[in-house]
């Protein structure tokens, strides 16, 4: 059974302000959604495999390299701060 | 100039240039015209490029050349064109212009075609109605109290209006089927990897593929045959073999026309459809799909795990848009808060709750569980059959905001398209009948799914169904 405080943890984990009403509105929103995709539970499975899909680890030949930094302006033009060549963040430390 | 674009193909519209009937130029006028009339209180379209008629006249040097040269697109607003806005319907990508061509659209820029502008859709492809668009419903031009679906409701109302030749969408979990059901348009849902992802922004990585849209089979599957093949940069990308063996057999799921919730004619367009195969020579036979009834749960799973993981790159650092907070953690909530919109948020926190250690094995590892008996059951049943058929979706268009307050009646919308994204198999969206409702005629779709690689088989009986000759 899903919680206010579950969704009060879900949204600090999801870096997602929430208003008080906000959080009522979720906290039924996800009640119901769980209680369709509940459903699953009733599926039978034989011999229950933790992997996630058969295709994993293709990786692409690290051959051919773009010429260094002509993507860097491009896209540091689309940081909403950056300088001298870098993004800039507030400090973290 | 007076062009008739409802009955145009791009087979027609590219002899039509070719004879000098028209040009390039007159073809992008004449969408234009009806953009400039339509799209007002349609808003299929978010943006119309300002360098249409420029791209018309360079496209006309090919005309002759390549069967896509001049061919007017609509661009859904998830696939980036390199130096253009582009940003999946949302507030958080404000003022993002992309620095680089999705794959599908470097292909396309090959074949000379001209990109009208991008297409209005659910935010980050996440709705079945184009509702969750931060700037706006689009209306079904069949009857505009209506959605036109989702989450590609702009790419393919574009075309339903006369305002693109044929579009590119995204088909996460039925998203450019359901709004071509909608629609009365033809919609394909490629194989998994059969088009490359790279340039596509990414909702769900295991389940996403952009797929064409149009209003005959022909025209999707030009296009289709234009940007699909192995691509170095999406290393789940496959090239599709040539061969194709011509389908005779169609199943049909047991006990499908008898689920709750089935507009009743949804089920007699299916029926008909079904017959009109029969009468073409196709045999149809019940199978049996009993994971099924799992799909939808699974697919709401998965896809919200999935969401929560490609979503969290948004964080106002790199790109797009920020919302300045006391520090740098704050930067993010701050950002968020203002970008996503209730349903990116639901489907974050949703996402985060079925991976959480707590209910992993219970939801996330469940479902990864009940997809292989999906897999499986198709594997099965393609075995035996050729092609299986469903209805697209359960109802004709519904109202715009009839399922707002409920996101699980929004989610039902897609019970018979997400198995095949599941699968990873390709389908198709194929106009089967209308709905008289109201003084309006509401299209209704059918669904046909095929092997993996199988997109040969769904033209064939595509164009069987519909009249087309090949």
């Amino acid at each position: 059974m899903i919680t206010k405080t579950d969704i009060e943890k879900l949204s600090k984990l999801s870096r997602l302000t929430l208003t008080e009403a906000e959080k009522e509105k979720y906290l039924k929103d996800m009640e119901s959604i769980l209680d369709y995709i509940g459903v699953i539970n009733a599926a039978q499975i034989k011999d229950m495999k933790p992997e996630v899909g058969e295709v994993r680890n293709i990786m692409r030949d690290d051959d051919h390299p773009h010429e260094s930094g002509i993507f860097t302006d491009d896209l540091l033009k689309l940081a909403p701060k950056s300088e001298s060549g870098r993004v800039k963040v507030k400090k973290i430390l | 100039m007076n062009i008739d674009l409802n009955n145009l193909t791009i087979r027609k519209a590219s002899s039509a240039m070719k004879r000098g009937d028209f040009s390039a130029r007159e073809l992008a006028e004449a969408y234009l015209d009806e953009i400039k009339k339509k799209n007002p209180s349609i808003n299929a379209y978010l943006e119309i490029y300002d360098d249409v008629l420029k791209q018309a006249d360079e496209a006309q040097k090919y005309v002759g050349k390549n069967v896509l040269a001049g061919i007017p697109l609509a661009i859904k607003d998830n696939i980036l064109i390199k130096g253009r806005r582009v940003q999946s319907a949302s507030k958080i990508l404000d003022g993002y212009i992309a620095p680089y061509d999705a794959t599908a659209i470097e292909k396309l820029k090959k074949e000379h075609v001209v990109f009208i502008g991008r297409a209005n859709m659910d935010e980050f492809a996440m709705g079945g109605s184009t509702e969750n668009s931060a700037f706006g419903v689009t209306k079904n031009p069949s009857d505009e109290s209506r959605v036109a679906g989702g989450s590609s409701g702009g790419s393919v109302a574009a075309v339903a209006m006369d305002g693109a030749l044929a579009a590119l969408g995204s088909d996460t979990g039925g998203s450019v089927r359901q709004p071509a059901s909608f629609c009365g348009v033809v919609g394909l849902k490629p194989t998994y990897g059969s088009v490359s992802r790279h340039g596509l922004m990414a909702m769900g990585s295991s389940l996403d593929v952009i797929g064409p849209i149009g209003k005959c089979v022909d025209d999707v599957e030009i296009l289709f045959n234009a940007i699909k093949g192995k691509d170095r940069f999406d290393s789940t990308s496959i090239d599709i073999p040539e061969k194709s063996k011509i389908p005779k057999k169609i199943g049909v799921p047991k006990g499908l026309l008898s689920g709750e919730g089935l507009d009743k004619a949804v089920a007699e367009s299916f029926t008909a459809a079904l017959e009109r195969f029969r009468s073409l020579g196709f045999d149809i036979v019940e199978i049996d799909m009993p994971s099924f009834s799992y799909a939808l749960a699974v697919y709401y799973v998965i896809m919200p795990a999935e969401v929560s993981t490609n979503l969290a790159r948004f964080d106002g650092v790199k790109y797009g848009l920020h919302k300045d907070g006391v520090n740098s953690i704050d930067d993010y909530f701050e950002t968020r808060r203002e970008g996503f919109g209730p349903e990116a948020r639901r489907r974050i926190m949703l996402g985060a709750y079925v991976l959480s250690s707590g209910y992993y094995d219970a939801y996330y590892g469940k479902a990864a569980a009940v997809r292989e008996l999906i897999k499986a059951d198709f594997a099965k049943a393609f075995e035996t059959v050729d092609l299986i058929a469903t209805p697209t979706a359960p109802t004709p268009a519904f109202r715009i905001g009839e399922k707002t307050s409920d996101p699980v009646a929004m989610y039902l919308a897609d019970i018979f398209t997400v198995t095949a994204n599941l699968a990873g198999v390709p389908a198709i969206s194929l106009p089967a009948g209308v709905k008289d409702e109201g003084g309006k005629k509401l299209p209704i779709g059918i669904q046909l799914m095929a092997r993996h690689e199988g997109e040969g088989e769904l033209f064939y009986a595509g164009k069987k169904l519909l009249g087309e000759v090949e």
